[in-house]
């Protein structure tokens, strides 16, 4: 028995290595994609915010005191002291994006800052768009010099620049982060990667299966299988394991995939967040051993799931009509993990599929219970077991196997 | 041999099925109680209009489906008993069953071979003999969705062969094949019959049934009318040939029929 399903098995792969158009679209296309996905989310953020730091801020001033001035100059903007005719304009130029800040002096500013005691506050009108990244940016430079400005009024009222200043922020503390390198790249992982791997795997799975069962009773090739003395289980259980490696191949490849393109994507986001790539390797072999078993017994749910349909199925196309609301669930579980921070309860990892998301998650953070692991692990074994003795069942009704 | 004792079969219809049959019952009787005995070295044709039954019968035989009631043994082995020994005795060949395009000949062959439980030096000598017999060694390492289509159609009787069957049934051997390939096949089978096979074969040609049986059974509407060889036939029928036996069995049984209605 185990031959003759190894050499359906063979076959199996077989039919994909030979064939340089599935090579490609299943083990070749995914990763790269994600890669030139990644690389290009990655080298667009990075370079907004470099050209965004080497922008120089267009600022006008209308009435502006001198010492707001030479502030301003120290700063690298480009300054322009205008009218009060001219503000509309600028407002306009702001609206579109030529200029980023106008700020609109009392005229009476000066005086009305130094006898403060007998004269009412004089006002100061700013504009920016925030809807602009440049005009963000120089609207946060001018506020924090802005403020530092009445700073320094406040302590010319007090008589001495030590009343203005109630408290230092980190004034001398050379490192204000405080993040676990370890946990912090964990978290990072455990958001991303549980939910990316989910997807692949159903995916991969999803456009291999339909075709190897579905696509061989639509083109006859299935009949020909089953005159073979060979027993109708012995076929099933050679599809679903051939199915099962192949999918993980296309999970694995595209798992690649990944760990090429986060670089890319954490080199721009990632770098301030404190998040060092290199703490991949953190993780124990035994971590390593435990996301393989969730992951096959996992798989062993999907090819399963994947396989009924596609028995039940007349053809391909309605093997992918009954695949895409399963495919839709596994999105959501997939999802719904992906921000939850609370610690799941034990009961949790026994759901099958969210369980195995829920379990990876834990598994990337550091923080997964030996019970709950176990309790996936026999949930998705259970399952998987039940699957393939329906398609075992399946393939010996002739009304699904013959149903063209 | 082959022995078939009140073969029935009852095909559940579908909502579909029974749209696309414009019935509205929910069964249909395909084999209706048929009894007949193939013997070795002898060609056994079961001849009739369409619908008749024909491969339904063939495919119940076969193991691919399995009979309402009945029994049916193929070289003692019975079909709900023993399925996978009876398709170790037996092939099947019938357009309905196809071959991975994407493979070449040689592959194929190969992988069935295996399936059979064959040794790979047993496969490769059969290969050998059996490709030179139909012609497909210059073509055995092409794709097979590249070869015409009467080289598919010798392929796959290659490929069934490839365990030296004792019993061969035949679905319409000689359907859509152009005259030439047509007797190359016809021409095989009588090859095989002289070498102590048992074969079944089922048309609705008379030509075929005619030059090639050495017993018909005449199935309409899933009962056999009438069995024994083409002599014997148009003697019962008092007809001078098979074609008239045939149109006159049919006329008799349709007017059964309307005595039914
Ligand atoms: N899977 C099925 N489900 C329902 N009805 C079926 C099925 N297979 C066959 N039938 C019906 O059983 C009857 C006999 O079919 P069968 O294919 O055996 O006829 P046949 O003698 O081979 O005819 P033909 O010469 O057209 O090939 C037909 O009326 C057919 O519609
Ligand atoms: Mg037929």
């Amino acid at each position: 028995m185990f031959e003759m399903i190894g050499v359906i098995v063979k076959k199996e792969l077989r039919r994909l290595f030979t064939d340089r158009r599935l090579i490609f679209t299943t083990l070749i296309l995914p990763p790269v994609m994600l890669v030139v996905l990644y690389g290009i989310i990655g080298l667009g953020a990075s370079s907004m915010i470099s050209d965004v730091e080497e922008h120089k801020s267009v600022i006008y001033t209308v009435n502006a005191p001198d010492e707001i001035l030479d502030m301003l100059k120290g700063s690298e903007t480009l300054l322009n002291e205008i009218e009060f005719d001219e503000i509309e304009s600028v407002k306009e130029q702001i609206k579109n994006g030529t200029a980023d800040v106008l700020l609109e002096f009392d005229p009476k500013f000066h005086d009305k800052v130094t006898n403060y005691k007998s004269m009412e506050m004089p006002f100061l009108n700013t504009y920016h768009n925030p809807s602009e990244d440049y005009s963000s940016s120089a609207y946060y430079i001018v506020s924090s010099l802005l403020n530092q400005y009445e700073n320094i009024l406040l302590g010319e009222r007090m008589g001495s620049m030590a009343y203005a200043n109630v408290f230092e922020i980190d004034g001398s503390n050379p490192d204000p982060t405080v993040v676990d390198d370890k946990k912090a790249s964990g978290k990072f992982l455990s958001m991303l990667l549980p939910m990316m791997i989910t997807i692949f795997l159903f995916a991969g799975a999803m456009s291999l299966g339909p075709d190897s069962i579905a696509g061989e009773k639509e083109r006859g090739t299935m009949s020909t299988l089953l005159m073979t003395p060979v027993s109708r289980e012995v076929i099933a259980f050679g599809k679903v394991i051939s199915l099962g490696i192949l999918a993980f191949l296309s999970a694995l490849s595209s798992f690649i995939g990944i760990i090429v393109a986060l670089p890319l994507l954490a080199g721009s986001l990632g770098g301030e967040m404190g998040i060092d790539i290199g703490n991949y390797v953190n993780y124990s072999i035994l971590d390593y051993i435990m996301i393989l078993l969730i992951l096959l017994s996992m798989e062993g749910i999907f090819v399963g799931l994947i396989s009924v349909a596609s028995v039940i199925a007349k053809n391909v196309k309605e093997a992918g009509t009954y695949l895409m609301p399963i495919y839709f669930v596994v999105m959501i579980a997939a999802f719904s993990n992906m921000y939850s921070t609370q610690t799941p309860e034990m009961l949790e990892y026994a759901i099958p599929v969210y369980g195995s998301i829920l379990a990876l998650k834990s598994v990337l953070n550091f923080e997964m219970p030996a019970i709950g692991l176990l309790a996936n692990i026999v949930v998705s074994v259970l399952v998987t077991v039940g699957l393939v003795s329906l398609i075992k069942v399946l393939f010996e009704k002739e009304n699904v196997m013959f149903n063209q | 041999m082959i022995e078939v004792a009140d073969l029935r079969k009852v095909f559940k219809l579908s909502k579909r099925d029974m749209k696309k049959e414009k019935t509205a019952q929910k069964e249909k009787v395909a084999v209706d109680g048929i009894s007949f005995k193939a013997e070795e070295g002898q060609i056994f044709g079961l001849l009739g209009p369409n619908g008749a039954g024909k491969t339904t019968t063939l495919r119940c035989i076969s193991t691919l489906i399995k009979p309402t009631s009945g029994i049916i043994k193929v070289s003692g082995f019975g079909v709900s008993e023993q399925p996978e020994n009876v398709r170790k005795e037996l092939c099947f060949l019938t357009n309905e069953l196809k071959l991975d395009t994407h493979f070449t000949p040689a592959y194929t062959i190969e992988f069935f071979g295996r399936l059979y439980g064959m040794h790979k030096r047993e496969i490769l000598a059969r290969k050998k003999e059996l490709f030179a017999r139909f012609g497909i060694d210059e073509f055995e390492n092409m794709a097979i969705g590249e070869l015409s289509t009467g080289m598919k159609q010798k392929l796959s009787i290659a490929v069934s062969l490839v365990h030296d069957p004792k019993v061969i049934i035949f679905d319409e051997p000689t359907n859509g094949l152009d005259i030439i390939t047509a007797k190359s096949v016809t021409d095989y089978l009588l090859e095989m019959k002289r070498i102590g096979k048992t074969i079944i074969i089922s048309t609705h040609i008379m030509d075929v049934a005619e030059k090639l049986c050495d017993k018909l059974a005449i199935i309409i509407d899933g009962k056999i009318t009438i069995e024994g060889s083409v002599e014997k036939i148009c003697n019962e029928t008092d007809k001078v040939s098979l074609e008239e036996a045939f149109f006159s069995l049919y006329a008799k049984n349709m007017e059964g029929r309307e005595k039914y209605v």
